[in-house]
């Protein structure tokens, strides 16, 4: 059914309610939240490459736990992300301060917070480096005004890189004291790769306070980590997609949503990327569903490169080399020139020619391999090179 | 042997093609193309292989540029990749290009099945983006071969070679796609597609096309085109640089070498160097020698006639060329010498008149001065002794003589009636001064009277001279009553030097002369009157009217 709304839905800000998949990640909130409930808070780290959904995530968990009756406190890195670690102690505090009196209903906590140097219930200067002493006895203030009716405090920071090495510090000491127990952590970090996520982001959160204060172990308070990548399953790809266009004037093809989920890989934002892409074209063109077509123009938008590398492939490999590498499309997995060979023949040609066929495609695939379509993964084992590319060159194959 | 019994030339290219003798490794190549075909289905990628569309279609291409008659059943071959259930309408543009391909190696180009498949492929190209789709390479191979196999319809897909003409880069390579980097591959197969096509934008983008590939095989040498082992794109490039008028021999040659030193043993190619052997990569090996004339040899005997009787039509035909030479010279000659006599009269014209125009210019030059010199003796030469105010009337000798007549008779009286001596001496005084002026008077009267008979005499003569007699009976009329100092003035003064200067100066001239004497308003203008008419006269006419007067004024009759 057509929807109303006629901007494109992907342009838009992450929000929780979009946010789909993360089952593993889900569990692992629930778990701490359980934790926090109990009074033995774990804090973690949500580690993860850019447009992986860390953002997202937390605003998720932060919509999870105030359905669960905690009070929420949500650190966005503002407009200037990318600048300099120079987030202090302080703010987080006074954001704390202000997610418990949402909680309760009220703001004179707030309020009294934003007297500064003349507050009457709260201690911690607004400096860079306070003494955690005072940053404990603040907190502690907080818990004996929330209890019993507010369990505890998630405390959701994005952009972990933006903290400061001191604040990182203090956070721990003030975490780790143990009548502190009524708040949990959650610091989302940049980290490159999926398989080492945590490792790598508490490693470089680590260094940043040693840097800064010559604390040792300023990472030790995160107790565990959760690493975001793609998306777990297509379906779960295409939900994220699908979400999205709800009450939207215009419409997706279901194998349009599956290939922007393949070609990106199950990546987030770069699929959300695509999708907008696609839209805008479909937009243009006047049509109410994005179709195959839609989708190619908005590929050859946002890909320029892949396409101008493919159609480079594909007028420079001979017919054979085209086919094998077609077949190593069709085959999706990291394979060798017999494997090539049989999904290109199966049973309609006699072994003895396959094999030596192998011997051409073996040959094919090494020319490949220049182009960047395809690369060699071991021992006369080939895949091709990614997703995005493969695509290029299947449109190449069409035309 | 330079010619047949009936005279005609013989037709060298068909005796050679009928005794042509194949070079080896392309005899071979073609052995392996025709083993490697399954009869009535096409060609596989490898012997033992079933057939498909793409190796098809370019051993099909190969054989029929080898001159070598393809199977016989190559429709059917091409129809057999057509259905059933695969409908032509689906395939890819590149696999329509094969179909096109291997149907134009079996003569049925023009037939109807050829005819459907270009409208397909022109509906294909009609499609929204195909422009930015396509790669260089699809469309470049698509062009070329609906113009060598499908001529009549060339001008239909005109907007898509300019196209293609609009992707090459500025150093006259092209990139793969409508922009990027410049691909080997892409500008071989776009050379290939514009060889030989209409204007001088595609005859110039073909030359910087061929001179960048060379450029890039003359710095980095056969090897380096595609990647070190790639026989495909070599096969490729040598196939363009070898059709292309631009390509320079040296380059062909050493690509064929290049590739004749790297053909397998079984006689074909492979996509590597020393790859097993694929019907693609042979039969584009194949299409590249062809296309660098190194696929046959000619009998040497056969050659050696072929050659003779090819001198001796060129002797022939530079003795026609001189003949046509000569004739042309002499005709250059005649032609060139009527040109010149032209030339030279035209030129002897032009002095005569140039030499016309400084004798005018001189003549109006010494007019000038010498009006000026008119004008000076007019400003400076003293006028007539009484002005000519008004019209004198001959009443004085009459009254001098009635006078002296009176006196006479009066002292004759005085003398008879013996009047005192007073009287007397008065009355002889009188007729003393008075007798000789009645004289004088009387012979003036006589001396005019002569005059203006002889000018009324003049006046009368009828010599049949239509032109001075009425201005000589005019002037004559309107000086009739003149003084005959004025008279005279004016007919040996004014009009003497009214000869001497140009028609136009003439009247300007008279009036200033008049008005300087003092000229009565009306003699004034009824003269200057006659004087316009005087000034239309010719100088000699003039000069002859003017003494013709002068002559009548002195009584000379």
């Amino acid at each position: 059914m057509m929807g109303t709304k006629n901007f494109n839905p992907f342009n838009e800000v992450a929000s929780g309610d979009r946010f789909v998949g993360r089952e593993k990640a889900r569990k692992f909130f629930e778990q701490r939240l359980n934790g926090l409930s109990a009074g033995s808070p774990s804090h973690a780290i949500v580690a993860g490459a850019n447009g992986t959904g860390k953002t997202s995530y937390l605003r998720r968990i932060i919509e999870l736990a105030r359905e669960q009756g905690y009070a929420t406190a949500f650190f966005e890195p503002g407009p200037n992300a990318d600048q300099a670690a120079t987030m202090s102690i302080a703010p987080i505090i006074g954001e704390i301060v202000r997610g418990v009196d949402a909680r309760l209903n009220q703001q004179k906590l707030g309020d009294d917070w934003d007297l500064g140097v003349g507050s009457k219930l709260f201690d911690t200067p607004k400096v860079a480096d306070p003494p955690s002493q005072v940053v404990v006895r603040d907190l502690k203030y907080l818990q004996e005004r929330m209890l019993p009716e507010v369990p505890g405090v998630l405390v959701c920071i994005d952009e972990g890189r933006r903290i400061s090495g001191t604040a990182l510090s203090t956070l721990k000491l003030v975490l780790s004291d143990p009548e502190v127990t009524r708040f949990l952590v959650f610091v989302s970090h940049f980290a490159s790769r999926e398989q080492t996520a945590v490792v790598e982001a508490r490693a470089e959160l680590k260094e940043r306070a040693q840097h800064a204060s010559g604390d040792q172990g300023a990472d030790a308070f995160l107790k565990g980590g959760i690493a975001l990548g793609p998306f777990e399953s297509d379906e779960i790809a295409a939900d994220c997609i699908r979400k999205r266009l709800v009450d939207n004037v215009l419409e997706f093809d279901d194998d349009v949503v599956r290939h922007i989920g393949r070609i990106e890989e199950l990546h987030p934002r770069q699929m959300i990327d695509l999708a907008s892409d696609v839209y805008e074209a479909t937009s243009e063109l006047g049509a109410a569903k994005a179709t195959f077509t839609h989708l190619v123009a908005g590929f050859e938008r946002r890909h320029p490169n892949e396409k101008e590398d493919s159609q480079r492939a594909f007028d420079g490999l001979p017919g054979t080399a085209r086919d094998a590498v077609a077949a190593l499309l069709r085959l999706r997995r990291e394979s060798t020139a017999d494997e090539v060979v049989e999904a290109m023949y199966g049973d309609d040609a006699a072994n003895a020619a396959k094999a030596r066929l192998a011997s051409v495609v073996r040959n094919d695939l090494e020319l490949a391999c220049a182009t960047r379509i395809v690369r060699r993964v071991g021992e006369e084992r080939y895949a091709t090179s990614d997703e995005r590319r493969a695509f290029a060159f299947d449109l190449a194959m069409r035309e | 042997m330079s010619s047949a019994d009936d005279g005609q030339p013989l037709d060298w290219s068909q005796r050679i093609s009928a005794r042509r003798v194949r070079v080896p490794p392309l005899a071979g190549a073609l052995t392996y193309l025709d083993k490697a075909y399954v009869q009535g289905d096409g060609w596989g990628r490898i012997p033992g292989l079933p057939p498909e569309l793409h190796p098809s279609a370019l051993a099909a291409e190969a054989m029929a540029a080898a001159s070598e008659t393809p199977p016989w059943d190559l429709a059917n071959v091409a129809m057999g990749f057509c259905a059933p259930g695969r409908p032509v309408d689906d395939l890819p543009l590149s696999q329509l290009t094969d179909l096109l391909r291997l149907l134009g190696a079996s003569d049925e180009a023009g037939g109807e099945r050829g005819r459907r498949l270009v409208d397909l492929a022109h509906a294909r190209l009609a499609a929204p983006d195909a422009g930015s789709r396509l790669t260089t390479g699809t469309l470049a191979t698509l062009l070329q071969t609906l113009r060598s196999q499908y001529a009549d319809r060339e001008s239909e897909f005109m907007p898509w070679l300019d196209h293609l003409l609009e992707r090459q880069l500025d150093d006259g390579s092209w990139p793969s796609g409508t922009a990027g980097a410049s691909s080997e591959s892409a500008t071989a197969l776009a050379l290939g597609a514009i060889q030989g096509a209409p204007g001088e934008r595609a005859r110039t983008a073909s030359a910087r096309a061929a001179a960048w590939l060379e450029g890039r095989i003359r710095d980095a040498g056969w090897d380096a085109v595609g990647s070190t082992p790639d026989v495909g794109t070599k096969s490729v490039v040598l196939r363009a640089l070898g059709a292309s008028e631009h390509s320079d021999v040296t380059v062909l040659e050493d690509g064929v070498d290049w590739m004749l030193a790297n053909v397998n043993s079984d006689h074909g190619w492979g996509s590597v160097v020393g790859g097993e052997s694929t019907v693609d990569a042979t039969a584009t090996a194949v299409l590249a020698l062809v296309a660098a004339g190194q696929h046959e040899f000619v009998p040497g005997r056969l050659a050696l006639a072929a050659v003779h009787d090819l001198e001796a039509r060129v002797r022939s035909k530079d003795a026609e060329l001189s003949t046509l030479d000569a004739r042309i010279n002499d005709e250059v000659q005649v032609r060139g010498g009527r040109l010149a006599g032209e030339v030279t009269r035209l030129k002897q014209r032009e002095r005569e008149l140039q030499a016309e125009l400084d004798d005018a210019r001189r003549s109006a030059a010494s007019s000038r001065l010498a009006l000026d010199e008119l004008y000076q003796v007019a400003r400076t030469s003293p006028a007539p002794s009484a002005p000519l105010r008004r019209r004198t009337t001959w009443t004085v000798p009459y009254f001098f003589m009635a006078a002296a007549i009176a006196a006479t008779a009066t002292s004759i009286a005085f003398a008879i009636a013996g009047t005192s001596q007073a009287w007397y001496w008065i009355a002889v005084a009188a007729g003393g001064v008075v007798l000789p002026l009645g004289a004088s008077a009387l012979f003036s009267y006589r001396e005019t009277t002569r005059r203006r008979e002889a000018l009324e005499t003049l006046s009368q003569t009828d010599d049949d001279d239509f032109e001075l007699a009425p201005l000589r009976g005019r002037f004559i009329a309107i000086s009739r009553f003149w003084p005959e100092d004025v008279q005279e003035y004016v007919i040996r003064s004014l009009l003497s030097e009214l000869t001497q200067i140009s028609t136009r100066e003439v009247e300007s001239y008279a009036r200033y002369r008049l008005e300087r004497v003092g000229m009565g308003s009306s003699d004034q203008a009824e003269l200057l009157d006659w004087t316009r008419d005087f000034a239309m006269l010719s100088p000699a006419s003039r000069r002859l009217l003017t003494d013709q007067l002068r002559r009548a004024q002195l009584g000379l009759t």
